[in-house]
Parts: C-alpha cells; sequence; structure tokens
C-alpha cells in the first residue's frame, strides 16, 4: 500500500484537486 | 463494527512491510477471519440476514469478473517491438486508457498489463505499476458505464448511456494529460539511466506478435455477458475461463508467466473486505444528512475519499442517493429530473467515484489485481553482471 500513497498523495491527489477547482468552485468550465 | 473494517485496511498497508513472513503465511485466516467476525455479528447479533447475502453476491460477481478476465487476458500474448521509450509508454497507456471505457478497466488492465511489465521488463519500477493503475485501472474508465463498475450502477439506476462520455471528458481529457505529463517526466529520468547498449541487447530480438487469439471473441463474450442477469452471469464468465484455460497453448502461459497466486490472493483479501465493509457502507449511509453535503465540491471530494479506502462502487450508490436526498428527489424514479436540475452533482460523484479509486490499492477492483501480477512477476532477471547493474540502477531510483 506503501507505494501507491507514495505516488497518489503527491501527485493525483493534486491533479484531482485541479479537476476539482475547474470543474466546481465557482469558476467553473462548466 | 467498523472496527475490523479498519482493522483489515490497517493490515493490509502495514503488515507487508511489518511483518513480511507472517502475512504471506496467514493474510487469509487474518482477512477471512475478520470477514466472519462481522458475518456473525449480523447472523447472531442482529438476526439480519439481507446486508450478507447483498454481500456475497456482489462477491461472487466481482471474482467472477475479475478471475475471469484474468485467465482470458492470461491467454493472450502481446510482444511490443523495440524500446519502451518514454514517449512510447506514455502512448500505451493513452491507448489503455481509451480501451478501459471498451473494455472496462478490469478488462483492460488484465489484458495490457502483462505486455506493460515486458515491454519495460529491463527497467520497470514501482512507478510504472502505479502509473498503470492510475490512467488504466481507474481515470481512464471515466467515459462509459462498461468502463468503471461505479458508473454502470449509474446506468442501471437510469444514467443514460452516453452522459458520461458527453459530460466526464474534459476532466478525463485533462486528469488523463496531466498524469501522462508527470509520468513522462519520470520515465525519462528513468529511462536515460539505463546504458543505451543494455536498452539495445535487451529489446533486439523483441518483435510485434499476437499469439493466443482464440481469447479475443471470449473476452467479447464476458463484455457482453455482463448484462445477463445474477446467476447466468457468474456461470458464463466460469465457463469462459474454462474454454480459456484449455484451448490457450502452454507456451502462451508459460510466456505470460501465468500463475493463479494473484487471483487467490486478491480472492481471499476481498471476501474479507466485502464482508467487513458492510457496517462502514451502513454507517455512512445512514449519515449522509448528518454530514451535510451540499454542494458539487464537497460530493466530488466526499465520494472520492471514501471511494479510495472503500470499494468505489457501493460508495458511489450511497453518495448518488444523498445527492438525490439533497435534492429532495426519488434515486429509483427521478433520474430525468435529477439530471436535469442537478447535472454538476452527478458529474461531480461520478469523478469523484472514478477518479480517487486510484488512491489505494483497495480502491478499484484491477488495482490489487496489477500490484500481485508485478510481484509475481519478479522471476524476470537481468542476465548478466553489467545487465544487473544498469537494469537495478534505474529500478532503485524513480524519481
Amino acid at each position: 500500500m506503501a507505494y501507491i500513497v507514495r505516488y497518489s498523495a503527491p501527485i493525483l491527489l493534486p491533479i484531482l484537486a485541479l479537476v476539482g477547482f475547474l470543474f466546481f468552485s465557482r469558476w467553473s468550465l462548466l | 463494527m467498523v472496527l475490523p473494517f479498519g482493522l483489515l485496511l490497517f493490515l493490509i498497508a502495514a503488515a507487508p512491510l511489518a511483518a513480511p513472513h507472517f502475512w504471506e503465511k496467514y493474510y487469509a485466516h487474518v482477512a477471512v477471519g475478520l470477514g466472519i467476525f462481522t458475518a456473525s455479528y449480523y447472523l447472531v447479533g442482529l438476526r439480519e440476514t439481507g446486508p450478507l447475502v447483498h454481500a456475497v453476491r456482489e462477491y461472487v460477481s466481482f471474482l467472477a469478473l475479475v478471475g475471469s478476465l484474468y485467465v482470458v487476458s492470461g491467454g493472450i500474448l502481446i510482444r511490443v517491438k523495440g524500446e519502451a521509450k518514454p514517449l512510447t509508454n506514455c502512448a500505451f497507456l493513452l491507448t489503455g486508457a481509451v480501451l478501459a471505457n471498451v473494455l472496462g478497466t478490469t478488462g483492460a488492465s488484465m489484458l495490457l498489463i502483462r505486455p506493460w511489465i515486458r515491454m519495460n521488463k529491463y527497467r520497470i519500477t514501482e512507478f510504472h505499476i502505479v502509473f498503470f493503475i492510475f490512467v488504466v485501472s481507474n481515470v481512464g474508465g471515466a467515459l462509459t458505464p462498461i468502463g468503471d463498475p461505479p458508473l454502470f450502477l449509474g446506468f442501471l439506476k437510469g444514467v443514460p448511456f452516453w452522459w458520461p462520455l458527453q459530460h466526464c471528458w474534459k476532466a478525463w481529457l485533462i486528469a488523463t494529460l496531466l498524469l501522462l505529463l508527470v509520468f513522462y517526466v519520470l520515465d525519462r529520468r528513468n529511462f536515460l539511466r539505463a546504458p543505451e547498449q543494455v536498452r539495445e541487447m535487451e529489446t533486439r530480438e523483441e518483435n510485434w506478435s499476437f499469439e493466443g487469439l482464440v481469447n479475443v471473441p471470449l473476452v467479447g463474450l464476458l463484455l457482453g455477458g455482463i448484462l445477463l442477469p445474477f446467476g447466468w452471469r457468474e456461470a458464463l464468465m466460469i465457463g469462459a475461463a474454462c474454454v480459456s484455460w484449455f484451448v490457450t497453448p502452454r507456451r502462451v502461459h508459460e510466456a505470460n508467466h501465468f500463475d493463479f497466486a494473484p487471483v487467490k490472493e486478491v480472492g481471499w483479501l476481498f471476501a474479507g473486505i466485502f464482508l467487513t465493509m458492510i457496517p462502514a457502507l451502513q454507517v455512512l449511509g445512514a449519515n449522509t444528512e448528518a454530514i451535510g453535503l451540499h454542494s458539487s465540491i464537497q460530493f466530488f471530494w466526499s465520494t472520492g475519499i471514501l471511494s479510495g479506502v472503500l470499494d468505489n462502487a457501493p460508495t458511489y450508490l450511497a453518495f448518488l442517493a444523498a445527492a438525490f436526498g439533497s435534492a429532495g428527489l426519488n434515486l429509483d424514479t427521478d433520474m430525468p429530473l435529477f439530471i436535469q436540475q442537478q447535472a454538476s452533482l452527478l458529474l461531480a460523484v461520478s469523478l469523484g467515484a472514478v477518479f480517487f479509486g486510484a488512491l489505494t490499492y483497495i480502491g478499484n477492483g484491477p488495482n490489487l489485481m496489477v500490484k500481485k501480477l508485478r510481484t509475481s512477476k519478479k522471476c524476470i532477471r537481468p542476465t548478466s553482471w553489467p545487465t544487473l547493474c544498469a537494469t537495478r540502477l534505474p529500478s532503485c531510483c524513480p524519481y
């Protein structure tokens, strides 16, 4: 489990945070 | 009663590092023991069999799908010509992401993980496996109901088949391209560490080839069978796996290093996970009102984080029900109205469930299987000392 979290925490989560910001914040692209 | 589930998650994460010999020998006993403890609580303490029957049916469906795809795709041998350069690897992952919407993330993962390991055999590291899980086993499958189990559940509840493609493609494209960009940077550094003569030596005899193509129609049969009712579907899947096992030439299985160890481990671990997860999901379902979710961003994050540590399919349904509740609608009857009024909430729950399934090995079915396949392929060894030095070095230094 350590390996995947080692990459998902610093890489995947920020990318998904950006997706969330772009699509679901008040500045949504939708 | 959420404690056995938490304990099992903790052990899956920590025991292979803290007590590898114990875990290797007793993981099945621990997982099934915790599952039986939870089941006993429902049977003896609550005298309630409904949730258990539901969980066992889901487990049987899950294992039949994952196991049969594992066997059938294990009968297909794909050899890729030449060096796996960083751009080639990116193109391969992008193809896998598209294919995940046709074959499902499980089917695409099982079909492509072996060629992925083989084409990178002289420099494969954990980040190759992890990015394969990110892109092919999870994020890639966000465009159709076939792509990922949560979207299939949404389809069964009335979400139109092409709705995910029409509404998720922008997020899919952004997430996939960003992941590929990061992968390219890491892979390029890894690639440049292997001396050129080693790269040539390890790949010069490779050529494009496909064997075991008799399994291709069997994959189609499995995917068509997903739409059958429970019982028939599982029988068809097991039948297809048996046919594949007997008609595939032995040399294809040998070339794929095929064995049943990954299926066995996933089967035991998920037996425990499906049973211990019942109270965790019930607590979640009973408290969605109290959690106070209203905006899309809240649904995106909460569905996502819980999809990372629970299975993403039931988590999707729990949060979809909560989204319907927050809009004052009924999940079983009001889907067209919900899509018309709250498309953003549906998008948030869909993307959260699919994308965040990649957070851990247990977030989505194929994750653990891909990881186990990699572990069981440690028999691939460089053949000489110069190769050994040149290939172990990049493997030790993913950054």
